[in-house]
């Protein structure tokens, strides 16, 4: 038996869309111009999907493609195009994606940053992160740790530990042994005069209304 | 090639001197060329703990700002051959001691010995720093006491931020020694145990030097404890010494000696 001349396998690709604030072919020239020197290494033969929301059906889809071509973009599909663009998409043999909301970059989190401090931080040491902190290692009592986002302690935690600096309110700290000095997070902050028993062992400490929490995991 | 190892601790009076001595003393009993250097500028006491305190002549001081070389600053040891001491002067301050003096000092003394033991002054400022900056490992010498204990924390953290090899993206091999144990205490519960200490501290144990009368009656002769071979704090110094050579030895000295018949009758 020989093998079928054609075979379908499904697949995901991610496909970028170009979504478009204007018509004006001078003003996407410029902008294309812009994000080309932005990112050269992204503008090399992108396969991409072009939003054709805000367009009119009796603009000229052909010279648009042809210059997003120019400047390393490739349409190979269209989101949002209505029943009056199918002559021109047959004509430029551009799939259609139908009507999906495209979500543009602008609205993706950004990635918290991260830092990792391997080994122990020692008495007087003071360790800051602008986002969340790792530390892999213990931090001695008179030690200062400090985050604008999460704390985990993978060891154990002896001096001071304080969390969403900035006003994170949902910041917690984590750690595997618990004998801090201090808790913080957003400011709301508790002293451990007497050495808490009670908190021996793994606990996450999290802000609920006002009030920290210390819970056992 | 010579090592550099600092005897350090943060807080004074938790036997950084006597830990210094019986070291180097120690590591010459086992034949190798040793010298050890008072970084105490200003209140050397090594000299005295060393027995060697009418002999110098030319200091540490000295050759560091080029007024004397090193073999006229180099005190033999009275009874070993192949230790000398290098020791502090007692009419400057630590000010006197530069990062580039300090470290021509130790490349020239790296010509000629094994090991180069370097006896920190208490705290965690000029002098300290100095003792420590070029640093290849470090025993952190400490009583059972939480106050030495912090403190032994600190330094630990300024050698793996501030030294030399720190900078550089490398660590410092830390030791733990710790010193005045007195196993009785305790048990009565009014001394940190030593599981206390290595929890705490983290750091590998060297060694454990007993609370003990050998030691003071050592360092007012000025014969480092080590000579003193039926005492239990010159065998456990010899102890730690072996250990750090690499020698697998039990500790000792941790339980509460079992008293005799007629100690108990007796007292004793």
């Amino acid at each position: 038996m020989t093998a079928a001349a054609v075979s379908l396998k499904a697949g995901s690709v991610a496909l970028t869309t170009l979504s478009f604030s204007q018509r004006d072919l001078t003003a996407i020239e410029a902008e294309l111009a812009r994000k080309q020197q932005e990112a050269p290494a992204l503008f090399c033969r992108l396969p991409c999907a072009l939003d054709l929301e805000p367009l009119q059906p009796g603009d000229d889809l052909a010279s648009l493609v042809e210059l997003c071509q120019s400047y390393g973009v490739l349409p190979i599909a269209v989101r949002n195009a209505g029943p009056d663009w199918q002559p021109q998409l047959q004509a430029l043999g551009l799939a259609d994606l139908g009507r999906q909301p495209a979500k543009t970059s602008h609205h993706q989190t950004k990635a918290r940053q991260v830092k990792i401090h391997r080994g122990n931080i020692r008495s007087g040491q003071q360790v800051f992160s602008d986002g969340d902190l790792i530390v892999l290692g213990m931090v001695s009592a008179g030690a200062e740790i400090l985050a604008a986002g999460d704390i985990h302690v993978y060891g154990t935690l002896r001096g001071r530990a304080l969390a969403g600096v900035k006003g994170e309110q949902n910041a917690v700290i984590g750690c595997q042994q618990f004998d801090a000095e201090l808790v913080a997070i957003a400011g709301q902050y508790r002293l451990f005069d007497e050495a808490p028993k009670q908190a021996e062992g793994a606990v996450v400490v999290t802000l609920d209304a006002g009030n920290l929490n210390i819970t056992h995991v | 090639m010579a090592k550099v190892i600092v005897i350090t601790s943060g807080k004074g009076g938790v036997g950084k001197t006597t830990t210094s001595a019986a070291v180097a003393t120690a590591l010459a009993l086992r034949g190798h060329r040793t010298v050890v250097i008072d970084f105490d500028v200003g209140l050397r006491n090594l000299d005295l703990v060393m027995g060697c305190e009418r002999r110098v002549v030319y200091d540490f001081v000295n050759v560091v700002q080029q007024e004397a070389n090193l073999k006229q600053a180099l005190i033999k040891d009275k009874k070993l051959d192949n230790l000398f001491i290098l020791p502090a002067s007692q009419t400057r301050d630590k000010d006197a001691l530069t990062i580039d003096g300090v470290e021509r000092v130790l490349n020239e003394l790296k010509e000629t010995f094994d090991y180069i033991v370097c006896d920190s002054p208490a705290g965690i400022e000029h002098g300290a720093h100095m003792a420590l900056y070029f640093a290849e490992e470090a025993i952190v010498v400490t009583n059972p006491e939480v106050s030495s204990v912090r403190d032994s924390d600190r330094i630990i953290g300024i050698l793996q931020s501030k030294s030399r090899i720190a900078e550089q993206g490398g660590t410092v091999k830390e030791h733990l020694l710790l010193t005045r144990y007195n196993p009785e205490r305790v048990a009565r519960g009014e001394m940190l145990s030593v599981t206390d200490v290595e929890e705490i501290l983290a750091v590998p144990l060297l060694g454990v030097i007993p609370e003990s009368e050998a030691v003071l009656k050592a360092s007012n002769q000025g014969v480092p404890v080590v000579h003193d071979s039926d005492s239990d704090a010159g065998q456990a110094y010899e102890d730690a010494v072996a250990r750090y050579l690499g020698e697998d030895r039990p500790h000792r000295f941790l339980e509460r000696q079992k008293k005799g018949f007629l100690q108990r009758v007796f007292g004793g």
